[in-house]
């Protein structure tokens, strides 16, 4: 009897060790943790106290934690405190950055909205704002931007405002960026100059052919068009002024600036077809890399690796110092036509949501529109710290380097993404900018014409299943044919039956009564 | 009478819970971690049947019956990726058995120690590779441009280099023996244990008795690993419904035209749903998964039982 008690103790004994031994680890790490974040934060508060009763205010600084995508940067908490030494006094917050890596950020941010995470406000698009919309994930900003938005109102204007206002519920504000752009071709100026390529003749993407020809007779090795299945190829880019996508691009505005306002399948006109036989048409005669359409080189390290002539890109004052900045080389740029289309998504492209899990959006939005006005708080964000990410060699004109013995590599802070932060006109300028670049783009903004759905946000509620299905089809179809890899005559066909299937024509049907209503309205 | 012997029996039941205590005891926390890890997320079930609004949560959102499982479905897609999904894995667990018995035969045959383990190590360093890594060696060598199978194999041959990522045709054997070549150290691994195992005495009294190398693997080896395959079969079986993502994603580089035979469930649910986001129809996913997952097990379970019931995993 007693040998079993023994045994049975013996047998509670090691079942215990057992399991304190896995999760010991665990806790003890996990209690530690806490206990010096605990300890510090006590420190932390104790000493706010005795400045809140020095100073006599009463509140806490509130976190506002703001996800961006981009590269992380080594030295996020140096400016990260010189921002918050900027806000804190002001209005009593701090600024916490998520910097969420390209790859995955879509991902991530979904988790991120839906967990209980803490999150104030992110940078999206309003394609992805109305998903969120639609599952919940953020709040209205209508009342916010009316309580708040002082700063918003004077540099967004009303109009850009109101233009995300779908069905009452606003999904976010717009960035101070816009930047219309044209469909136009970049080519490395030094094979231009040694092919003696008369670039005067280049009136159309057609005529890009001859060039490719006399360019790959010399240089059998290389690409003459950088192509590939995402939204950086080719056919997309052209696609800059031929129609206006509507959102999703499952029913579009063809020819957006001719007052027709009937929606129809991009993948069922002559200019899908023309376009796409025209790049298979390069692609055989191996203009086009032959794996493009399942390329997944950028193309700036392609050109930096020398094996590409050229590039169809939107271009817009600015795009041609990025280029050369990032490539290292120097190019010649042909525009396919002068004036811009500012489509239905020239404000709704970059937006500022705030999320639902935001424990106080009215003061996230506070934050978000201070942020706006001040210049300090976006160069903080995009260059770093005066003196130490960079300094100015020529104050008057905003322009600005690296300091001594600074380089890219081993520069602590530079975000250098000024388009998706709030207001990125506030800041400097990178030596070889053009300083009037803010001005250009100005002036080009304004000489655009507006898309006849100029401001129009296509609400999908209720059709996920069709979009569920419409993405697989895209996916499916629109790398390989816009990359020009494939025969449109054989695809483009197969592509719009599936499309047909998938129910494309619900959306189109929807999408033009959304936009009937939506033109009534703003006559 | 009756009632003494149900006494008794009581008793001796009582008894052999007294006398098997300590083991109960053991196994508790590993069914309480069970319990906790894959019975009360079975709760999240419903969110497949829920139009998910994160404002209401999981329980407060409003239902909306099958609609979650319509895009699953909705096109001719819905009978492509079936068919992929459990053809490929059918091929994959006849290919990786087959295949991974025949080498843990020849592993087991080789007389030197060192050379022994040698093989074995080898074998398995194909599966510790992360599928993206795959997917470039794959392509090192399929790549139309760079790639050694149009610049070196083909031409000696006198062929023509050939779109690889273009054409569907080709992948059921690509992806084939690639799962083969990353997986089959693994399966190979548990078969060497199971022969390492079998009685050696059985070999010594075959040997005395004249049988050739070839009919001691027919007739001890290969009975001895029955058991071995048949329930590696069956753990395969029961996640035929599932489908290795990462090989299926990675390896063609998502590349579009190749998609009738490379699109499987997990990968169209995948491209549905990125852009959406939409929980309810990923969830309703997972659930068609494991419901068709869960009856194909207890049907192929039952397939063994009536042919070698001492087999059956219950």
């Amino acid at each position: 009897m007693k040998r079993k008690v023994i045994a049975v103790m013996l047998a509670a004994l090691t079942v215990c060790g057992a399991v304190t031994g896995c999760a010991g680890g665990g806790t003890t790490e996990g209690e530690a943790g806490t206990k010096t974040e605990d300890t510090t934060m006590e420190d932390a508060q104790e000493e706010k106290q005795e400045d809140a009763k020095k100073e006599d205010t009463e509140e806490e600084p509130y976190t506002v934690t703001m996800v961006l995508t981009g590269t992380q940067q080594r030295d996020e908490e140096r400016i990260e405190e010189k921002i918050n030494a900027i806000l804190e006094p002001e209005l009593n917050m701090k600024l916490d950055l998520i910097v969420l890596p390209w790859g995955s950020s879509i991902q991530q941010l979904q988790l991120m909205l839906s967990g209980d995470e803490k999150i104030d406000c992110f940078y999206t698009d309003s394609q992805h704002a109305l998903q969120y919309m639609n599952n919940g994930q953020i709040a209205d900003m209508t009342e916010l931007i009316d309580k708040y938005g002082t700063n918003l109102k004077e540099i967004i204007g009303e109009y850009g405002l109101k233009s995300l206002s779908v069905g009452g519920f606003t999904i976010g504000i717009p960035v101070h960026f816009q930047e219309a752009s044209v469909p136009g071709v970049f080519m490395r100026k030094d094979l231009v100059e040694k092919y003696n390529i008369d670039v005067s003749k280049i009136k159309e993407p057609a005529d890009l052919g001859e060039v490719f020809a006399a360019v790959k007779a010399g240089e059998p090795n290389m690409d003459m068009l950088f192509s590939n299945g995402s939204t950086n190829g080719p056919l997309y880019r052209l696609g800059f002024t031929a129609y206006d996508p509507l959102g999703s691009s499952m029913g579009v505005l063809m020819d957006p600036t001719s007052g027709d306002t009937t929606v129809t399948n991009l993948y069922e006109s002559d200019w899908y077809m023309d376009t796409a036989k025209m790049l298979y048409d390069w692609y055989k005669a191996g203009y086009i890399n032959k794996d493009a359409a399942t390329e997944s080189e950028s193309w700036s390290s392609l050109f930096k690796a020398g094996q590409v002539f050229s590039m169809i890109t939107g271009d817009h004052p600015g795009i041609l110092t990025e280029f050369e900045v990032s490539t290292g080389y120097e190019f010649e740029v042909v525009d396919f036509t002068d004036v811009a289309i500012k489509k239905s998504n020239y404000y709704s492209d970059i937006i500022y949501a705030i999320a639902q899990n935001s424990e106080d959006p009215d003061k996230t939005m506070q934050c978000l529109d201070y942020m706006y006005g001040s210049a300090d708080i976006m160069n903080l964000l995009n260059w770093g710290e005066e003196g130490v990410d960079y300094v100015y060699i020529d104050e008057e004109k905003d322009i600005i380097d690296y300091p001594e013995g600074v380089t890219l590599d081993n520069v602590g802070y530079s975000f250098n993404l000024a388009w998706e932060l709030p207001n990125g006109r506030l800041t400097h300028l990178w030596k070889g900018s053009d300083p009037d670049v803010n001005k250009k783009t100005e002036e080009m903004n304004e000489k655009g014409i507006n898309s006849t759905a100029f401001g129009f946000i296509f609400d999908s509620t209720g059709m996920d299943t069709q979009i569920a299905a419409l993405d697989n089809v895209y996916n499916q179809y629109a790398p390989s044919i816009g990359s020009g890899t494939v025969d449109p005559e054989e695809y483009v066909p197969k592509f719009v039956e599936a499309l047909k299937t998938a129910g494309v024509d619900t959306v189109i049907e929807e999408k033009q009564k959304q936009l009937d209503a939506y033109l009534e309205q703003n006559k | 009478m009756s009632s003494t012997t149900i006494a008794v029996k009581k008793k001796s039941k009582m008894k052999q819970f007294k006398k098997y205590f300590p083991l109960y005891l053991m196994l508790l926390p590993g069914c309480v971690y069970l319990f906790i890890n894959n019975y009360i997320p079975m709760a999240g079930i419903v969110i497949a049947f829920k139009k998910m609004d994160f404002r209401k949560g999981i329980w407060g959102s409003p239902w909306n019956g099958l609609e979650n499982f319509r895009f699953l479905f909705q096109t001719k897609d819905a009978f492509i990726i079936t068919r992929n999904t459990i053809l490929y894995n059918l091929a994959f667990i006849i290919v990786n058995m087959v295949v991974g018995i025949l080498l843990a035969i020849l592993i087991c045959e080789i007389q030197s120690k060192l050379a022994k383990k040698i093989y074995q190590s080898v074998i398995l360093v194909p599966f510790l590779m992360s599928m993206v890594i795959l997917s470039y060696i794959v392509y090192a060598l399929f790549s139309s441009e760079n790639g050694m199978v149009n610049n070196s194999i083909l031409p000696l041959f006198g062929m023509e280099p050939k779109s690889w990522y273009n054409e569907p045709q080709y992948w059921p054997a690509i992806l084939i023996i690639t799962n083969c070549w990353k997986g089959v150290g693994y399966g190979c691994l548990i078969y060497i244990s199971t022969i390492i195992g079998i009685d050696k005495t059985y070999y010594e009294a075959a040997k005395l008795d004249g049988a050739t190398r070839w009919q001691q693997i027919k007739y001890i080896t290969l009975p001895g690993l029955k058991t071995t395959v048949i329930t590696l079969t069956l753990l395969s079986v029961g996640r035929i419904f599932y489908s290795d993502f990462g090989l299926f994603y990675q390896v063609p580089m998502n590349s579009g035209t190749i998609l009738n035979t490379t699109n499987v469930i997990d990968t169209y649910v995948y491209r549905a749903l990125l852009q959406l986001g939409n929980v309810g129809m990923a969830s309703a996913a997972g659930v068609y998964q494991s419901l068709v997952g869960f009856v194909i097990v207890l049907l192929s379970n039952l397939l063994v039982k009536k042919i070698d019931p001492d087999s059956a995993l219950f």
